[in-house]
């Protein structure tokens, strides 16, 4: 050990800070070297006159305050419940713009194509498109459908109903 | 829950304001101020209130929010008091019987630098482990050791000196 590492050793001893062990084998060494008497003499000197000298009367402590402490407690518990309020308003806005922004464009429904056979007799009742679709051609072909019907309309061959188009219900209307 | 914490501050208050207190006021102001420093450190640590199953040491973790909040306030209203040890006039006054080498080792603990005085005064003023120092100043152990060193070779080498002197005069 150089004598560096020995004198930290020593400051660290007359500061009380080294383990049980080591504190004995300073005190068996210090036995029979006077250098590390001395050094160990003048480091505790300075420690215990350093000690003195940082000593003051215990100042008298104030009251616990219980109430700006309890303030300061429903404060933070307001702060917590604005920050889970404004996370989860984050995660939602996040979730939508992402979910606009990175899905893919939104596919058509594909419509089916329904053949509309000529009904046998004004009876028959006409399924309306759904609600959902207002302007499909499904719902135009069942609109044309029922004016048809209605004007007793029976003569229409069965590719006449063969509706795809805007067109064809102009043509089955014209 | 929150009573049984609040208790908890409580007795943290009681056992460690003392402390504190003396520690605020040495480094940070006259008494009135390190009263409210002092407060203010209670009410940052109750707001810290969920870390505090991971503090090994609350002595240690008080000490450093009330140097937080000191040098946050100090540096706000610049009262920070520079010389704190030096002040043997006031310490006179107050009916402490100052001797010669008292005063020497004041002044001389005074002209260390800022960091190594704070690390020593840490360490016997405030009776604070190597490891507890460390995390008050956060600094790693071995800094606050390698500041002691200096701190201590530095005190003694001054006063050895100043033995020298008064002897040869």
């Amino acid at each position: 050990m150089n004598a560096e590492k020995l004198d930290g050793l020593l400051v660290d001893y007359s500061l009380g800070a080294v383990p049980e062990d080591v504190a004995m084998l300073i005190e068996a060494c210090a036995k029979n070297d006077p250098a590390i008497r001395k050094s160990i003499a003048a480091y505790r000197g300075v420690a215990e006159l350093a000690k003195r000298a940082g000593d003051a009367p215990s100042p008298s402590l104030p009251a616990f305050p219980r109430q700006q402490m309890e303030r300061a407690r429903y404060s933070q518990q307001a702060r917590r419940a604005i920050r889970w309020v404004a996370a989860a308003a984050a995660c939602v806005v996040i979730g939508f713009l992402g979910g606009t922004r990175w899905s893919g464009p939104v596919s058509e429904v594909a419509t089916p194509v329904v053949q509309v056979n000529a009904p046998a007799g004004p009876a028959a009742d006409v399924q309306v498109a759904a609600a959902t679709d207002f302007w499909s051609v499904a719902r135009l072909r069942a609109y044309a459908k029922r004016q048809a019907l209605a004007a007793n309309v029976h003569s229409v061959s069965a590719d006449a109903w063969n509706v795809k188009s805007w067109a064809d219900i102009q043509r089955i209307g014209g | 829950m929150l009573d049984g914490q609040m208790a908890q501050m409580e007795a943290l208050y009681r056992s460690h304001g003392p402390a504190l207190l003396r520690y605020l006021q040495r480094s940070f102001g006259s008494h009135a101020d390190a009263e409210d420093l002092l407060q203010e450190t209670f009410v940052r640590a109750l707001s810290g209130g969920d870390d505090w199953p991971q503090v090994r040491s609350p002595r240690a973790f008080l000490f450093g929010v009330a140097r937080h909040v000191g040098l946050t306030v100090a540096r706000r209203a610049k009262l920070r008091s520079t010389e704190p040890l030096t002040d043997v006039a006031a310490a006179e006054a107050g009916g402490e019987q100052v001797d010669g080498r008292i005063c020497q080792i004041r002044a001389a603990i005074a002209r260390l630098p800022e960091q190594i005085r704070q690390t020593l005064e840490l360490r016997l003023h405030d009776e604070l482990s190597y490891e507890e120092v460390a995390m008050v100043l956060e600094i790693p152990v071995g800094t606050v050791r390698s500041r002691l060193h200096s701190a201590m070779r530095m005190l003694r080498d001054e006063m050895e000196t100043r033995n020298e002197m008064e002897k040869s005069s």
